[in-house]
C-alpha cells in the first residue's frame, strides 16, 4: 500500500515529492537525495482533520517540525487502526495544563477575595473618603432615583418632617448632617443614599396610619446612616463592578455585582432594625409604631398578590424572624410620646399638596 | 482524489477550500459553549475557528496550520487583566471622584485616552505577532520582530496627525504603518519588503476626502481599494511580487456583509465574516515570481508564550 506525498523537512520550505509505504513499525520513505527516512506508528500526529479533498497533513514525535502532507483519506482510516496516539494532540503547545490550573486559581481567589474583602475594605475606604465626596456621591444617587418625579416641598409638612427627624438625629448623632426630603411618588418606600441623603416617598406616608409608623421607617434609615451602610453599599458595588466587569465582561460582571451588592443586605437589616429601636426608646417614641407598619405591609403583601408588593419590602423583607425581633425588643420608654402633634401629622400627609 | 496538484495557478497560488457547512457547526457550538461559561470559552472558540480558516487556506496546494491553544489566548487575557485592565479602571474610578474642576478632568481624560490608544497600539501588534508565530506554512513558521511599543509609538502619533489634519494624515499613515509591520514580518529566516513610496494615493484621497459628505462616507471605499492595491503591489518577499486585484464595488460587497453578519448576530456571527474575507484573499490576492523555497530555512526567533491579551482587553476583534 503505498502513496504518493509531499514531505517537508522543518529545515527549509522546499518540497520533496515521496512515495510513502507501509511497513510492519510504520511509514517508510526515501527523499530525492537518498535519505531514508522511517517513522513509528507510535509518533505519527495528525496535525488537522482531512479538507474537503481529502488532504491532511502528519508529523512525528521523532521530527516534530517535518510533515508529510498526504491528498488521500483511505489512508487515513488506515492509519487509526495502526498510529494508537495519531489524534492526540501532545504535539501541540505542551505543558499549558499547569498554567491553566495556575490561574484558574488565582481568578477563583481573586472572586474570593472580593466577596470576603470588598465589604471590609469598603468600610476603611468609606471611612477614608472626605465627608464632602460622599455627600456629594449621595446627591447624585438621589438625583438618579428621583429624575422624573417631585420633591414635595409643603411648607407645614417640611416642618414636620424637621420636627421629626431631630430628635432621632441628636439621639443618634450620625456623622452626617441628614438631609431628608419627600418624593411625590406613589411607591411605599425609603431609602437612605451616601451622605445622609434620606428619601421617603409619598406613597408611604399615605400607607401610615399615624406619624410613629413613619417615625419607626425614618429611625430604621437614620440607623443605616450611623453605621454608613449606604456608602460602604456604593463602594462595594462600584469596585465589584470594576473587577467583574474586567474578568468576565459586561453581562455576566453586571449578575456579579449584584451578587456582591445583596450579599450584605441582610446583616445591615438587622443591625439597623436594632439600631432603629434604640433610637425609638430613647426618643421616647416607643417601637408600637414600626412593628404596626411592618405588620400592616406584609398583610397587603399577602391580599394583593405579586404585583403590588410595596417596595419598601422588596428591599426590606419583613420575615417572620425580623418581626419577632422587633417585637421582642419592644421595650417601652417611661414615657411614650407621639412622634409628631395632631396637627404636624396632618401637615405631614399633605406635605405633596399643591 | 488528487486534487490540487493540476490546478494550481501560480499567478493564484491561494485558494480557500473551506466549506460553510462545518463553520457553521462549529460557530453554534462555541456560541453555545461561550454563554454556559460566562463568555470564558471565547478564547477555546477563537482558536478552532482559526484552525478552520488556516488549514483550509492553501498556497501553492498545501494548507496553513495554526499551532496556537486557547489556553494560551486565555492566560494571556488574564495577564493583561491583572497587570492593566484592572490598575486601569480603578485609576480611572479614583480619578472620577479626586479630580475636582474642569480643567483637571479634561487633562486626565486626556492622558487617559492617550495611555489607552498606546495600549491599543501595543495591543495590535502583540496580536499579530502571536497569530504569525503560530502560523505554519510547509513546517516552516512565520514570526514578526520589532517591540510593541516602537510600533504604538507610532501608532498613538500618526492618530493624533490623522485628527488634527482632518484625515489628511490618513494615507501616510497607513503607508507607514503597513511599512512598519511588513519591515516586520518573517516567513522563516526571510522578512517582507515594502517598496517605499504611496504618495500617488494622495490625488485619490483628495478627491475621496471632497465627496465623502455628498457620497455618505462610501467614496472612502473607492480610497481604501485603491490604498490596498497600491500597498500590496509595492509588498515583496523574496523575489515574490504581490498584488491585490480589489476594486471598490469588490470591497463593498466584503465589508459591508460583513459588518451586518456581524451587527445582527451580536458578533457571534464574525467567523461568517472571516470566511468571507478568506475567500477574498484567496480570489484576489495574486502573486508574480517564486521564491527559493529551499533557501528559506525554519525561523529560530523566540515566540510569544501568550497571546492577544491586551487586544482582547480592548476588544479589538481581529481574526
Ligand atoms: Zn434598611
Amino acid at each position: 500500500m503505498d502513496t504518493s506525498a509531499t514531505y517537508f523537512d522543518g529545515q527549509a520550505a522546499a518540497a520533496h515529492t515521496v512515495t510513502v509505504e507501509t511497513t510492519q513499525s510504520g511509514l517508510a520513505f526515501v527523499l530525492p537525495s537518498g535519505t531514508e527516512i522511517s517513522w513509528p506508528y507510535n509518533d505519527l500526529r495528525l496535525i488537522d482533520k482531512p479538507d474537503i479533498y481529502g488532504r491532511f497533513v502528519l508529523t512525528s514525535l521523532s521530527q516534530r517540525e517535518a510533515r508529510l502532507s498526504i491528498s488521500d483519506d483511505t489512508w487515513l482510516a488506515f492509519l487509526d487502526t495502526r498510529a494508537p496516539d495519531l489524534r492526540s494532540n501532545d504535539v501541540r503547545a505542551r505543558a499549558r495544563g499547569l498554567w491553566v490550573i495556575a490561574t484558574a486559581t488565582l481568578v477563583v481567589s481573586a472572586a474570593v477575595a472580593v466577596v470576603l474583602l470588598v465589604p471590609g475594605l469598603s468600610i476603611v475606604i468609606g471611612r477614608a473618603i472626605p465627608p464632602s465626596w460622599v455627600e456629594q456621591i449621595g446627591e447624585d444617587v438621589v438625583a438618579q432615583f428621583a429624575a422624573g418625579e417631585r420633591w414635595c416641598t409643603g411648607t407645614g409638612g417640611t416642618n414636620a418632617v424637621a420636627q421629626m427627624v431631630r430628635p432621632l438625629e441628636e439621639a443618634g448623632s450620625p456623622d452626617f448632617h441628614l438631609i431628608v426630603r419627600v418624593l411625590d411618588s406613589d411607591a411605599i418606600n425609603a431609602f437612605a443614599a451616601p451622605g445622609g441623603r434620606i428619601v421617603i416617598f409619598r406613597g408611604l406616608i399615605d400607607a401610615a396610619e399615624s406619624a410613629d409608623e413613619v417615625a419607626g421607617v425614618l429611625a430604621h434609615e437614620i440607623a443605616h446612616v450611623i453605621h454608613r451602610h449606604p456608602t460602604e453599599a456604593t463602594i462595594r458595588v462600584l469596585g465589584s463592578w470594576i473587577f467583574f466587569r474586567a474578568v468576565l465582561g459586561d453581562s455576566a460582571g453586571s449578575a456579579g455585582t449584584l451578587l456582591i451588592a445583596f450579599a450584605h443586605s441582610r446583616e445591615n437589616e438587622v443591625q439597623a432594625d436594632r439600631t432603629a429601636l434604640t433610637l425609638l426608646r430613647e426618643t421616647g417614641i416607643g417601637s408600637q409604631g414600626m412593628a404596626a407598619f411592618f405588620e400592616r405591609l406584609t398583610d397587603v403583601e399577602v391580599e394583593s398578590g405579586a404585583d403590588r408588593i410595596p417596595s419598601f419590602l422588596t428591599t426590606h423583607p419583613p420575615t417572620g424572624e425580623r418581626l419577632r425581633a422587633i417585637e421582642a425588643a419592644r421595650v417601652q420608654p417611661t414615657t411614650v410620646r407621639p412622634a409628631l402633634t395632631a396637627a404636624e401629622w396632618k401637615d405631614l400627609k399633605a406635605i405633596c399638596d399643591v | 482524489m488528487s486534487d490540487q496538484a493540476a490546478a494550481i495557478d501560480e499567478r493564484a497560488p491561494f485558494s480557500f477550500v473551506g466549506d460553510m457547512g462545518p463553520l457553521f457547526g462549529l460557530v453554534v457550538v462555541n456560541a453555545l459553549l461561550t454563554i454556559v461559561t460566562l463568555g470564558i470559552y471565547r478564547f477555546w472558540a477563537r482558536t478552532r475557528v482559526r484552525r478552520f480558516l488556516w488549514r483550509n487556506m492553501r498556497l501553492l496546494g498545501e494548507p496553513f496550520e495554526y499551532s496556537g491553544v486557547g489556553s494560551e489566548l486565555f492566560v494571556g487575557f488574564l495577564i493583561v487583566v491583572f497587570i492593566v485592565l484592572l490598575p486601569l479602571g480603578i485609576v480611572n474610578a479614583l480619578a472620577q471622584f479626586l479630580i475636582q474642576g474642569d480643567v483637571g478632568a479634561i487633562l486626565f481624560n486626556m492622558a487617559y485616552y492617550l495611555v489607552i490608544l498606546f495600549l491599543i497600539g501595543v495591543g495590535l501588534y502583540r496580536a499579530r505577532r502571536y497569530r504569525l508565530t503560530r502560523t505554519t506554512w510547509r513546517g516552516i513558521r512565520a514570526n514578526q520582530t520589532g517591540a510593541g511599543k516602537q510600533y504604538a509609538i507610532r501608532y498613538v502619533g500618526y492618530t493624533i496627525l490623522q485628527g488634527i489634519t482632518l484625515g489628511w494624515f490618513t494615507p501616510a499613515k497607513n503607508v507607514r504603518l503597513w511599512d512598519f509591520r511588513l519591515a516586520n514580518t518573517w516567513f522563516g529566516n526571510a522578512r517582507f519588503k515594502y517598496a517605499r513610496g504611496g504618495e500617488g494615493l494622495y490625488r485619490t484621497f483628495a478627491i475621496c476626502w471632497f465627496l465623502l459628505i455628498p457620497t455618505l462616507g462610501i467614496s472612502f471605499l473607492w480610497y481604501k481599494a485603491r490604498e490596498l492595491r497600491t500597498l500590496t503591489a509595492k509588498t515583496s518577499y523574496e523575489k515574490t511580487q504581490f498584488e491585490l486585484d480589489v476594486t471598490a464595488g469588490r470591497l463593498a460587497w466584503l465589508v459591508i456583509p460583513n459588518a451586518l453578519i456581524t451587527i445582527f448576530t451580536v458578533g457571534l456571527g464574525a467567523p461568517f465574516a472571516q470566511w468571507r474575507t478568506a475567500r477574498f484573499l484567496a480570489i484576489y490576492l495574486r502573486a508574480r515570481g517564486t521564491p527559493d523555497f529551499s533557501a528559506i530555512e525554519q525561523d529560530l526567533r523566540a515566540r510569544p508564550q501568550f497571546g492577544e491579551g491586551l487586544a482582547d482587553g480592548f476588544n479589538l476583534g481581529g481574526v
